[in-house]
């Protein structure tokens, strides 16, 4: 169970996106989740280790990391990107029963073909274009609510070298030290950076298919 | 979704290059992502830990280390690989495309429509410009990392000391860097491999032109 289980399940509904969705996709997977395993990881690798501060006192380093990372940013990136693909899981379930629907009909009598059921492209209409629909309003919530997030818990993006921590039992001010600030701003702007073109991606998407409906309505 | 899987998904743009575009992800495979993965990335394990500093004084090292290390030449190489070969992946997009706008068209017409496209692959029209746009890109992004690489490190190489003045550093403090030496030669064989695949890049896309 790793990041390969979701790209297998997402990789089935790939068939049934929009050029825009599949390009999204291809982002999400290449700059987001492949960056994230490949160097981010790294990183953060030992971001408690060499979070050094200047004090003898037992106790303060612990104190004091924990204060100024609640949730390190690797597990904040981790959990975005699991929020962010699950709504496509909405669209899966929606064909797999309008699948399941057309095998019961078949059973029934009707003559449909079973190979070209199997492979046929579901086209974005009817129920599945608001399931769809949905899911890429979701995806664009979640994706505003952990930018939010980020930038309230770490008081913007930007990664101090420097802390100043007077948490007990700390003695009066102590000053701490961040492991590798400026690979790490670099980082958190780069995910902020896709992250940004995650959603105007999505934005594109999400009005591409209303002027679609639109276009049709009026052209009956 | 690591580098094997990116492999995987580069192996399918093989069918749509020419031969120079072969030899070049031969080279991006075997010479760059390859000594990335099983040398490189052992000999810059240590890198933060092994950079020792001349002081009792807390925070000095990780101050010194910042700033000398913006960014590790290690995560620089990870991306410059992923930018790298992403543009290929323009090229299969584009093909898939083309494929997609010929099954639409025979769901239209049935079975004995007329083919737009007697072979998706083949680099004419649109495709010619996409293969074209993405060799230039290629070769911009493995120049714009190579900039930034001799901006970063002073003639890509790194030395065996390093003298820090920062706060909180008492005056000034020796700071010795872990395994100089094997970190130039990493350094230079990848800058030479980069060199040669802005080289093969530019002699494609010369040879696309010509053909044309």
């Amino acid at each position: 169970m790793d990041w390969g289980t979701l790209q297998g399940v997402l990789g089935g509904v790939n068939k049934h996106s929009t050029s825009i969705g599949k390009i999204w996709l291809t982002v999400l997977f290449i700059f987001r989740i492949m960056i994230l395993v490949v160097a981010a990881e790294r990183v953060w690798g030992d971001e408690q280790q060499d979070f050094v501060c200047n004090t003898l006192q037992p106790g303060c380093r612990n104190v004091c990391y924990d204060h100024f990372f609640p949730i390190s940013h690797i597990r904040l990136w981790a959990l975005q990107l699991i929020f962010v693909s699950t709504p496509a899981l909405l669209v899966a379930m929606h064909v797999a029963y309008t699948r399941h629907e057309k095998k019961r009909r078949l059973r029934n009598g009707e003559k449909i073909d079973i190979e070209e059921l199997k492979n046929q492209r579901i086209h974005i209409r009817g129920p599945l274009w608001w399931t769809y629909t949905s899911s890429i309003f979701f995806r664009l919530v979640f994706e505003a609510v952990f930018m939010y997030v980020f930038y309230y818990m770490y008081d913007g993006y930007q990664m101090p070298r420097l802390v100043k921590c007077d948490a007990w039992p700390c003695p009066n001010t102590v000053d701490c030290f961040v492991s590798r600030p400026t690979e790490k701003t670099t980082f958190t702007i780069f995910m902020l950076a896709v992250s940004g073109i995650c959603m105007m991606l999505n934005l594109a998407e999400l009005c591409y298919l209303v002027i679609k409906v639109c276009t049709k309505e009026s052209g009956k | 979704m690591n580098w094997g899987w990116f492999e995987g998904l580069l192996r399918a743009v093989n069918v749509y290059s020419t031969a120079f575009g072969r030899v070049w992800l031969t080279l991006v495979f075997i010479f760059r992502l390859l000594v990335y993965l099983v040398a490189a990335e052992k000999v810059w394990s240590d890198d933060q830990k092994d950079f020792d500093c001349n002081t009792l004084q807390p925070g000095c090292t990780n101050v010194c280390y910042d700033h000398f290390f913006p960014i590790s030449h290690i995560r620089l190489w990870a991306l410059q690989l992923i930018l790298v070969t992403c543009p290929s992946l323009l090229v299969l997009m584009h093909v898939a495309y083309r494929e997609a706008k010929e099954e639409r068209l025979r769901e239209i017409q049935g079975d004995n429509y007329r083919r737009i496209y007697p072979n998706p692959g083949k680099k004419r029209g649109g495709l010619w410009w996409t293969y074209l746009l993405s060799l230039i890109f290629k070769a911009s992004v493995d120049l714009v990392f190579l900039y930034i690489f001799f901006r970063l490190y002073k003639n890509y190489s790194l030395p065996r000391v390093v003298k820090c003045k920062l706060q909180p550093c008492p005056n000034i403090v020796d700071c010795f860097i872990s395994r100089p030496t094997e970190k130039n030669i990493f350094t230079l064989f990848m800058v030479v491999t980069t060199c040669v695949c802005v080289v093969l890049n530019l002699i494609e896309a010369t040879y696309l032109i010509g053909k044309r």
